[in-house]
């Protein structure tokens, strides 16, 4: 079975923001949401300076931190390594907050938030709800965009080839600075990045084993 | 979570092309049960972001769509009061009574003077609707040219001596660097490859596979974001001072180190061409044209006379024809340099003389002067550096010299436009197969060339300074001002006076600028503008709109826009560059449109339908369009709809395919080599040595003397020089600080602050809405990030803003993304976010590049705590 995982390219990212807005049409993510995020910041001193800029999202961790303290089995990991929750399992206790070392899970609480304040719903808005309907008082992340992945292999398709069985963040991202694949094939895109471009995970001492790595 | 597919009555993808910024990527967007949801890139088209990519942005797009705050009915002020903070009491009209109204004024207004009435649009809309097609405009009412066009939304801070030196080096409206082949870049004041500029994306995704390659990125620039925190090596410098640095590396390279590429100097520059005591060509008795040396023959020839080896003219020498002694332009040119030593470069921008040095080296041996590559069968000279610049290093009142000095460095080593050099794009637009109209460069007089399009005032040939000017833009006197800077500078009714203008404007019809807020100093802005009759076209009520519009008329957003003409107009901003697919794109209706709102192109052609001067527009789109076929022609008397019209342009455009493209969206197709690298197909030359400023200067100098106006024409100089620009004579121990703006990459001048999904990411951002400042210097004056500062110029108007400590920060400077600080009542995402660069823009006639007018974008200031 395959364990699904992500590569960023440093390098190449631009800090667009497009993983993080795609990511919330994908899945119309109401106003303050966020399952992709980018990180800024700097190191350095004048005028040795260097710009930082780390694209995150939940890593999907083997170990995973959430999966262990969730005491419904509501957030549970798929044989492919992605990490989901079980909205109907999901009692919003936030233990799983907690213990993500990432900051990487968002309750959701209001279901009164609109993308335009005190104006009523959109089309857009109404049709999220209708197909992709969040459960209030559950947690949310990013699911490695699953449904598509389960779509797209019921048609035959690759994740991390072909666009339809990707996350959406990947195939947004103008600059291919993400790579989709699996982590357990050391044919796949993603094992040969780690590999030759020593890809490292975001912190390691904590024994999680991130599933999404970062080239430099 | 899974989609409830049970729900779903309709989910498709419609190919189009963003109007997220004037780029125009090609995008998919998803309609499901009639809504707008998603938007990406389509991954067939290299318009654009990497196999489906699109930046946020652009992703975002589907909330101008969905906002609830558009103007949905025409609307007409009904307190003849106007000015910011006025109450406009807006009332809903019928689409009848305002054209009515709008045609019938128009009317009576052209049969006057068709230079009384201005119009206008902004950038963003350039690549979602037909941007030139305002000119045709401007030209069927009986304008002569282009200065009763207004600067929008791209405003002041548009890069007019960029797209001069664009269009006079290139024929193009910009310059990319050849991300393909190149291995070393130097980029002054500019974002390509990490956000902005033309192409954005497509320049973001070839640089994003150059960086993967291992090249070398340096970037100048006060601020360590952008394009500085990509690069390689960010090298810190003060605005506006990147022309003394260029000059410092050409003195170096040409006169210390001479190693130059002098074959290419002879076959493509303007360098052998041999100049008087004066400094003026020495030409051709018969034919005028300017004469070289030919070694090998040892005779003086006309310019353009067929030689076996360009390797015979002459870089050097004095001679003598008719009399007259004289010399190659490269004599003048590196005598010149030799003023621009390291240590002065080195006081001027802050850079450390070592480090220029060391640059100098790299530039030069990265360039491999001498080698070639061979692409499909044919060998071109290998340059593998490009030196890019736009906005930033070109916006100051020394533009037209800075560019002309980066520029310098690639002519030096024969790096413009071969493999792995400065690319001019797009230069041509090439015919569909099977279809027609094509633009590209000829050759023009003095071997410099003609752009096959030029949006704006053509920078070759130019034609003679001259007054009295017949419209308030003066661009008759100015003739090498891509667009004009007059309407905005605060001596003009001074200006109009000594320059003969009598066409004094009584109607502005314009689409959706906002450029109250956009350029600089507001009052001085609304003091011009709000004695005119003003129409605009727009999504919302801007602030513009609310200060000082007569009638506001409801536009559709792109995702409700079949525009065909969309890159057939816009290839000079999203043209396909470098070495890839040729490519051409539709922007095609996603939903219908909204409430009331109609497209502003059929709204202008129902005005002049109306106001009588629809034929003579018919007559220019056969032209522009160079449509021969009689069936397809637009007649005397006809009055198509803006899709009538595409139906016919279309087919003359893609012949039989015509619908094939329509139902696709776009299509692609090769580029042969000889399009990417066509300098080496004709038989052109860049006129470093900018001999016209010589003969422009002469008539400039003289009209001032007469007219008593003051203008800095020093800078009317053949050579690049140095010009300090106009902020440090404002700079003393109370105004010591230097503020200038940039653009964040999730912004296209002030639209994007009312989109909400933009809006929530930019508060993620640590820099977009907060003002920027050097840590330790902030640390002296007692700031902490988030403290509240008002930033002053020396002329009383100040801007608020909040404070962010950056170590990546000049220490001299002050850094505002932008055009925030907006205000408009019914644009409530945007109001009050960020700051407004723009209204602290001092706006002299002494803040403008005299040459192009480019307006100064940066400023002396004072900084100081504000209450929280």
């Amino acid at each position: 079975m395959a364990r699904f995982g992500m590569v960023i390219d440093l390098r190449k990212c631009i800090g667009c923001w497009s993983c993080t807005v795609s990511c919330k049409e994908e899945h119309f993510l109401p106003r303050g949401m966020f399952w992709n995020r980018v990180l800024i910041s700097e190191s350095g001193k004048y005028p040795a300076v260097k710009k930082e800029m780390y694209p995150v999202l939940c890593n999907h961790c083997k170990e995973a931190a959430c999966v262990d303290v969730c005491p419904t089995g509501a957030t549970n990991k798929r044989e492919d390594g992605i990490v989901v929750v079980d909205a109907d399992k999901c009692t919003g206790c936030r233990y799983c907050l907690i213990a993500c070392p990432y900051q990487q899970r968002t309750p959701y609480k209001d279901d009164k938030v609109e993308w335009f304040p005190g104006q009523g719903f959109t089309q857009f808005e109404i049709l999220g709800r209708t197909l992709y309907p969040l459960q209030k008082g559950t947690m949310t992340k990013c699911n490695f965009c699953a449904e598509r992945i389960d779509e797209g292999q019921k048609r035959g398709l690759k994740p991390g080839v072909d666009n339809d069985a990707t996350p959406a963040c990947v195939i947004s991202c103008p600059v291919n600075a993400r790579i989709f694949g699996d982590l357990d094939d050391p044919s796949s895109k993603v094992s040969g990045l780690i590999k030759v471009r020593k890809g490292f995970q975001l912190h390691p001492e904590l024994g999680t084993d991130p599933s999404v790595y970062y080239i430099n | 979570m899974s989609a409830q597919q049970e729900k779903i009555w309709e989910d498709v993808w419609v190919n189009t092309t963003c109007g997220g910024c004037y780029c125009g990527c090609g995008v998919r967007v998803r309609r499901i049960n009639g809504v707008p949801v998603k938007i990406e890139g389509i991954p067939g088209s290299t318009m654009g972001g990497e196999n489906g990519g699109v930046c946020g942005k652009g992703a975002a797009g589907i909330m101008y769509y969905h906002d609830p705050n558009r103007v949905t009915k025409p609307l007409r002020r009904t307190n003849p009061e106007k000015g910011i903070g006025v109450d406009p009491k807006w009332k809903e009209i019928s689409w009848d009574e305002a054209l009515e109204e709008i045609a019938e004024r128009m009317k009576k207004i052209i049969a006057d003077d068709p230079h009384k009435v201005l119009l206008t649009n902004q950038t963003q809309r350039a690549s979602d609707g037909p941007h030139n097609h305002l000119y045709f405009y401007g030209a069927a009412v009986g304008q002569h040219a282009n200065g009763c066009f207004i600067i929008g939304g791209g405003s002041l801070h548009c890069g007019n001596a960029a797209h001069m030196m664009g269009g006079l080096i290139h024929g193009a409206w910009s310059i990319a660097p050849d991300w393909r082949y190149t291995k070393y870049v130097l980029k002054f004041g500019s974002s390509k490859g990490t956000g902005s500029g033309h192409s954005a994306m497509t320049n973001a995704r070839l640089r994003a596979q150059a960086m993967e390659r291992g090249i070398k990125e340096v970037v100048f620039d006060p601020m360590c974001n952008f394009a500085g925190g990509k690069a390689t090596e960010w090298i810190p410098i003060l605005p506006g001072t990147d022309s003394a640095l260029a000059l410092a590396m050409a003195n170096y390279i040409l006169n210390e180190l001479q190693v130059y590429d002098a074959q290419y100097l002879k076959a493509k520059t303007n360098l052998p061409y041999l100049i008087g005591p004066a400094g003026t060509y020495v030409r051709d008795k018969d034919s005028g044209k300017p004469l070289i040396f030919d070694e090998k023959e040892k005779k003086i020839k006309e310019c353009d006379a067929p030689v076996q080896n360009y390797g015979d003219y002459a870089l050097g020498g004095e001679f003598e024809v008719n009399g007259e002694k004289c010399r190659p332009a490269f004599m003048s040119l590196k005598e010149h340099l030799k003023q621009f030593g390291m240590g002065w470069a080195s006081d001027i921008t802050t850079v450390p003389a070592e480090t220029i040095k060391r640059i100098a080296e790299e530039w030069v041996e990265n360039a491999q002067i001498g080698s070639t590559i061979t692409i499909e069968g044919k060998t071109y000279p290998y340059r593998p550096v490009a030196a890019v610049t736009f906005r930033g290093a070109q916006g100051h009142s020394n533009g037209i010299h800075q560019v002309a000095a980066i520029d310098l460095l690639c002519e030096l080593v024969g790096a413009e436009d071969v493999p792995g050099g400065t690319l001019g794009w797009p230069s041509i637009r090439r015919k569909y197969p099977g279809g027609n109209y094509e633009r590209k460069t000829i050759v023009g007089p003095d071997g410099v060339i003609v752009p096959g399009v030029f949006y704006s005032h053509i920078p070759w040939p130019p034609h003679k300074p001259k007054v009295p000017c017949k419209d308030i833009g003066c661009v008759d006197f100015w003739p090498h001002a891509t667009l004009s800077h007059i309407p905005y500078v605060k001596e003009r009714d001074e200006i109009w006076k000594k320059l003969g203008v009598t066409a004094k404007p009584e109607m502005l019809f314009g689409i959706a600028c906002n450029f109250i807020v956009s350029n600089c100093d507001w009052q001085a802005t609304v003091d011009f503008f709000k004695g005119l009759f003003v129409v605009q076209m727009d999504v919302w009520v801007n602030e513009t709109d609310q200060a000082i519009a007569d009638i506001v008329l409801p536009d559709v957003t792109w995702l409700e826009k079949d525009c065909w003409s969309s890159e057939i107009d816009a290839y000079f901003f999203s043209g396909s560059p470098s070495y890839e697919d040729w490519y051409c794109h539709m922007q095609k209706a996603v939903a219908e449109p909204v409430g009331e709102c109609r497209f502003f192109m059929d709204v202008y052609l129902e005005v002049a339908n109306r106001a009588g001067f629809r034929d003579k527009y018919n007559e220019i789109v056969n032209q522009y369009y160079s449509i021969e076929d009689e069936d397809l022609k637009f007649k005397p008397g006809e009055q198509p709809t803006w899709a009538e019209m595409g139906e016919r342009v279309l087919k003359w455009v893609y012949g039989e395919d015509a619908d094939k493209v329509k139902e696709q969206g776009y299509a692609t197709w090769h580029k042969p080599i000889e399009d990417v690298y066509w300098r080496w197909e004709i038989n052109s030359r860049v006129p470093v040595y900018m001999e016209f400023l010589i003969r422009a200067r002469n008539e400039v100098e003289r009209v001032c003397r007469e007219v008593d106006m003051d203008l800095d024409y020093e800078q009317y100089t053949p050579n690049a020089s140095w010009f300090s620009p106009t902020t440090y004579k404002e700079l003393d121990d109370e105004y010591n600080m230097i503020a200038y703006s940039y653009r964040d990459v999730l912004h296209t001048n002030n639209t994007t602050f009312q989109n909400p999904m933009i809006d929530e990411v930019s508060k993620l951002c640590p820099y977009t809405y907060t003002v920027t400042m050097n840590t330790d210097v902030a640390k002296q004056k007692g700031f902490e990030d988030g403290n509240m500062v008002w930033i002053e110029n020396r002329y009383g108007t100040r801007e608020k803003g909040r404070i962010k400590t950056l170590e990546g920060q000049h220490p001299k400077t002050v850094g505002i993304a932008g055009q925030g600080g907006l205000w408009a009542d019914m644009r409530p995402i945007a109001k009050g976010k960020g700051s407004n660069f723009c209204k602290i823009l001092p706006t002299y006639l002494r803040h403008y590049d005299p040459v192009t007018g480019n307006i100064e974008t940066s400023v002396a200031v004072k900084v100081y705590r504000a209450k929280d």
